[in-house]
């Protein structure tokens, strides 16, 4: 007996295949090269694909998967089906609240505390600091469910370890205690403030005097979504405000292998497109020079990751020459940047915990003594 | 290929089941064995010159029994060497050479053959055919096509079910017309078994995994709900690949038997092993067990048997001493469940949820030996302490899941309203999944 069906069988069977067969299709007619809310190249088409070379079946799922229509609807619904199920925390970002942020450090103290040590036999006579903020999550932790508070409380009692040794700038109290956010809800950097609030710390402990923030002229784009967005693969966000600080004095920009030097540290042009957060220095370089020559200082060496990006404008303040050292995109070593300098007047580390942690180019960019 | 992948869902299913629903009745056969053909070599186009062997062998094989009639026992013979040859290399000789190494000491130079997919599937049905027409219980079949289609229909070329000759003998005869209600539900019954492997298992698999990784630090609590997700994992893997391989060949045209009868519900391991790859089992008592005489030579026989038993079904599922020992461990627990426990009525008398949770439990230790991770055993009994935090959050994470997997193992199955619209709903959630996270082969390739 023919059962009572809301569409008949023939649209079913039919429309469900061919369904299936236009998506198969589409990926091949509608290639992209580039995903700018994953911030990744996608699978290019096999190459030498031929019937005759069936071995290629994982460049194929690799392609299909990155080149199916509708992929980031398809991994939105994977996300949010995750997040329903209770496995928000199994995400790259962990939703809290409405914001999205990073998981919880993981490392062994003694292996950390080797790699600051070797940072810091760097550095040799020259006066050197430690600047890591503490995470968004360890912040948050009053927000947390039980389970998740106590691996943050591990990742705050790295952190606690890590500042306690000679050198750190801890910036936990004058985090915690800020009226203003201090972090994005949707990437993982700290916000204009939260790298104020880290600049006047810088300048506590070098026995620098900080500047108001009226001293800079601060620029606002909207809206703007982050990693930890990306990262997370959930559908809604409650986009930022990306806010900058341009210093309100001339300033010259050079980056190593290019020709160009700029005389703004400010890049509006970089706020629309997938990665707003290179409205600062435009973006992450291998080796970055910054010259205010009004300046008192001399000149500050910082090895850093993207978290400076946003500080070192106010940084210039104080230093006639800044340079910045990215272990990721530079090809030699930090010895071999520092020898360059010729002359570097104090050092600055400035990492974020994870960065710290997990980053595998910071050792490879020491020389062995 | 796999049905999990991205090239079957988009390409070679709706060619597949397209093509066939449109190809003329004489060509549906032929256009069939070309597509499994296509499907197996897929990926590792070396392996079908095996299929081929095997299929050839089988064919030709089956009328030389004919034609040799008073010599047919030496005929199957031969051929039952010649079916296991391939499956022994391929699959034990690795594990051979190291047990006579560790043995005697001696280092033996061979090099680790890679297992073809599905190779424990395809001779297990070209065996039960040649036995099938030994013992006149089928006709030889004259059709190359036909019985190349019977060896290797795709929809369960590489993960069974086991479809006895038997079985499929007289649908390879009848018109291959296919209803469109029936291609419909076929079609549902894929994507329910989609669903299964890749929003179940492979979380599960996943789950596990993170558990068996590190179980120093999963502790107790890890350990306890890592297995129980392995014991889903393993489940809803083959019993999902079961299950697309029931609405694939229903939309084909074909009726294969069941693999699987809510396994995690019986109240014995008797019941338990009717329940759980139902083929297998039925392969088993049909080949091995009742020629070494079941149970008709008493009791002391009966268990040799299903000792024997046991052990090679330990040894089919993998070429390790962590599986032979699971075998034997059922084969051990099924003997002393036979001579005691269903014996006398005490046992019939507990209440049904104490009787399932009890036999739910020694599957459970059973697929820590099938995991072949020794360390879980210690981490259960607590040796290494409750959980550490990440552990704990990891487990709380995944427990809604851990809980809908035991709701569908463990309860009567309940009438969900809206079905109709779980096919798209369960397929739209597999391809985002998929395209989230990637593919992963099913368990049950391996073996």
């Amino acid at each position: 007996m023919k059962e009572k069906r809301f569409l008949p069988d023939g649209a079913v069977v039919y429309g469900g295949l061919m369904l299936l067969l236009l998506l198969g299709v589409a990926a091949f007619v509608f290639r992209q090269d580039f995903s700018a809310w994953e911030r990744r190249y996608l699978a290019g088409t096999p190459e030498n694909f031929s019937l005759s070379r069936w071995t290629l079946n994982d460049d194929m799922e690799t392609y299909l998967s990155d080149q199916i229509p509708f992929r980031r609807q398809l991994v939105n619904l994977d996300s949010a089906a995750q997040a329903m199920t209770g496995r928000a925390v199994q995400l790259d970002a962990w939703p809290l609240g409405d914001a999205m942020v990073e998981k919880p450090v993981q490392a062994e103290q003694g292996a950390m505390l080797r790699r600051v040590e070797a940072l810091r036999g760097l550095a040799g006579d020259i006066p050197c600091l430690f600047l890591t903020p503490p995470t968004a999550g360890m912040l948050r932790m009053g927000e947390m469910t039980a389970a998740r508070r106590v691996v943050y409380e591990q990742e705050s009692a790295l952190y606690d370890f890590l500042t306690a040794q000679g050198g750190f700038v801890s910036l936990k109290e004058e985090f915690e205690n800020s009226a203003e956010p201090v972090y994005y809800r949707t990437d993982h950097h700290w916000t204009l403030h939260g790298a104020y609030l880290a600049y006047r710390a810088y300048c506590r402990a070098a026995g620098l005097t900080p500047l108001e923030m009226d001293a800079f002229a601060v620029t606002e784009y909207a809206p703007f979504l982050g990693t930890t967005y990306s990262r997370s693969g959930l559908p809604f966000a409650r986009a930022d405000t990306l806010q900058c600080a341009e210093p309100l004095w001339p300033v010259t920009m050079t980056v190593q292998g290019e020709e160009e030097t700029w005389d703004h540290l400010i890049f509006p042009g970089q706020a629309a497109t997938y990665d707003g957060y290179a409205v600062y220095l435009n973006g992450n370089h291998g080796l970055l020079t910054i010259e205010n020559p009004a300046a008192a200082g001399g000149t500050l060496f910082i090895c850093k990751d993207s978290f400076a990006n946003s500080l070192i404008p106010f940084l210039t303040a104080h230093y006639a020459r800044v340079i910045a050292v990215d272990a990721r995109y530079y090809a030699g070593t930090f010895n071999q940047a520092l020898r360059e300098a010729e002359q570097a007047d104090a050092i600055l580390f400035l990492y974020s915990l994870d960065s710290l942690a997990n980053d595998t180019s910071i050792p490879r960019k020491i020389e062995k003594p | 290929m796999v049905f999990c992948s991205f090239t079957f869902l988009l390409f070679f299913m709706p060619a597949v089941l397209l093509g066939h629903r449109i190809m003329p009745e004489k060509a549906k056969r032929p256009f069939l064995l070309a597509c499994s053909l296509f499907f197996y070599a897929w990926g590792s186009s070396a392996w079908l010159l095996l299929l081929l062997y095997v299929m050839a062998l089988d064919y030709f094989g089956a009328l030389a029994m004919e034609k040799f009639e008073k010599r047919k026992k030496a005929v199957l013979a031969a051929l039952l060497v010649l079916n296991l040859l391939p499956l022994i290399y391929f699959k034990y000789a690795v594990f051979l050479r190291d047990t006579v190494s560790v043995l005697t000491g001696l280092h033996i130079g061979m090099a680790s053959p890679v297992l073809p997919a599905g190779i424990s599937f395809f001779t297990f049905q070209g065996i039960s055919y040649l036995i099938d027409v030994y013992r006149r219980d089928a006709r030889v079949q004259r059709s190359f096509v036909r019985f190349g289609v019977y060896l290797s229909l795709f929809p369960q070329l590489v993960a069974g079910p086991i479809v006895r000759y038997t079985d499929l003998e007289e649908q390879l005869t009848l018109p291959a017309e296919v209803d469109l209600q029936d291609m419909r539900r076929g079609m549902g019954r894929f994507a329910v078994g989609l669903a299964k492997k890749v929003l179940l298992a492979d979380a599960m698999g996943r789950f596990w995994g993170k558990m068996s990784v590190s179980l120093t630090s999963a502790g107790a609590l890890g350990a306890w709900l890592g297995l129980i997700a392995f014991s889903f994992q393993i489940f809803f893997d083959f019993s999902g690949y079961s299950d697309m391989a029931l609405g694939l060949g229903k939309a084909l045209g074909f009726t294969f038997p069941e693999n699987f009868d809510r396994p995690y519900r019986a109240q014995s391991l008797t019941d338990f092993w009717r329940r759980w790859h139902m083929t297998l089992t039925t392969w088993f008592r049909e080949y091995v067990y009742f020629p070494l005489g079941g149970s008709r030579r008493g009791e002391r026989r009966r268990d040799v048997n299903l000792m024997i038993v046991w052990a090679l079904t330990g040894l089919w599922h993998g070429a390790g001493w962590n599986f032979i020992l699971w075998g034997v461990y059922f084969g051990v627990l099924l003997m002393l469940e036979k001579r005691f426990l269903l014996r006398h009525g005490w046992y019939e008398r507990l209440p049904g949820p104490l009787r399932q949770a009890g036999t739910y439990l020694l599957v459970l230790l059973g697929w820590g030996f099938f995991a072949g991770k020794w360390a879980v055993f210690p981490a259960m009994a607590g040796l290494y302490g409750f959980s550490s935090a990440q552990a704990a959050l990891d487990c709380l994470s995944y427990l809604p899941l851990l809980l809908l997997c035991a709701g569908i193992c463990f309860l009567p199955k309940i009438n969900i309203p809206g079905r109709r619209w779980a096919a798209p709903v369960l397929m739209a959630l597999c391809l985002a999944a998929l395209a989230a996270q990637g593919y992963a082969p099913f368990v049950y390739f391996q073996f």
